[in-house]
């Protein structure tokens, strides 16, 4: 059982709640959206950390803000976030350039990476706890 | 080749995409963007296109154990977001 806490900065009211992630050995930018059912992340980090179209198990159509969409779907071999590790997760991945999505972050961090954890997000305090069981 | 802060980094390579070799880490207990998180690295490579640097990583990383690509601008602040 493991708790660990850490503390975040939104610069403004319009800021996301942004989180340091790592795709095996490659970082990554993700936004913790608890609004997203699936964890998302651009297809040029999965690039990045050795993956090709043709590691995709699966093709979904996946529901945007931009509309209906096809994404990948990976088995990543390890994908750590605020103190938690999965080995040979799934998550959901499309190129988000190629979709028109012009951001400086690498994707969202949804509701399926917190499976059997208590997740608190303290906005007096700027803190968010993830509690695995 | 030369280690620079992460604003040196930011000076020399306003709103691109920067591989960061050999970087050094916040350790503490914040969570944020990776950028957030640099603290100082070597520069090895940069780009207005990441897919450029995700198209090259390969070649460019040999030789260091550890790299980063970071973006060195910032969001536009009035930008609302619905993910």
């Amino acid at each position: 059982m493991t708790k660990n806490t850490y503390h975040f900065h939104r610069y403004d009211p319009d800021s996301l709640l942004l989180v340091y992630a790592r795709v095996n050995q490659e970082r990554a930018t993700l936004a913790l959206d608890t609004g997203a059912t699936h964890t998302v992340i651009d297809l040029t980090v999965l690039l990045m950390a050795g993956y090709s179209i043709k590691d995709s198990k699966k093709v979904v159509l996946m529901e945007t803000a931009k509309g209906t969409i096809d994404a990948y779907v990976f088995n990543l071999a390890k994908l750590t976030c605020l103190g938690v590790t999965y080995t040979n997760i799934e998550v959901c991945s499309y190129d988000f350039l190629g979709n028109s999505v012009l951001t400086t972050i690498d994707g969202v961090l949804g509701l399926d990476f917190f499976n059997g954890c208590n997740l608190n997000i303290d906005f007096i305090e700027s803190t968010i706890t993830v509690h695995q069981k | 080749m030369e280690v620079l802060t992460v604003n040196e980094i930011k000076a020399q390579y306003p709103d691109e995409w920067v591989l960061v070799a050999n970087p050094q880490m916040r350790e503490d207990n914040f969570v944020g963007a990776v950028i957030d998180m640099l603290l100082a690295g070597v520069p090895l490579y940069h780009s207005k296109d990441k897919r450029e640097i995700a198209y090259k990583i390969h070649d460019l990383k040999q030789g260091f154990e550890d790299t980063v690509c970071v973006f060195t601008g910032q969001m536009p602040r009035n930008r609302k977001f619905w993910l």
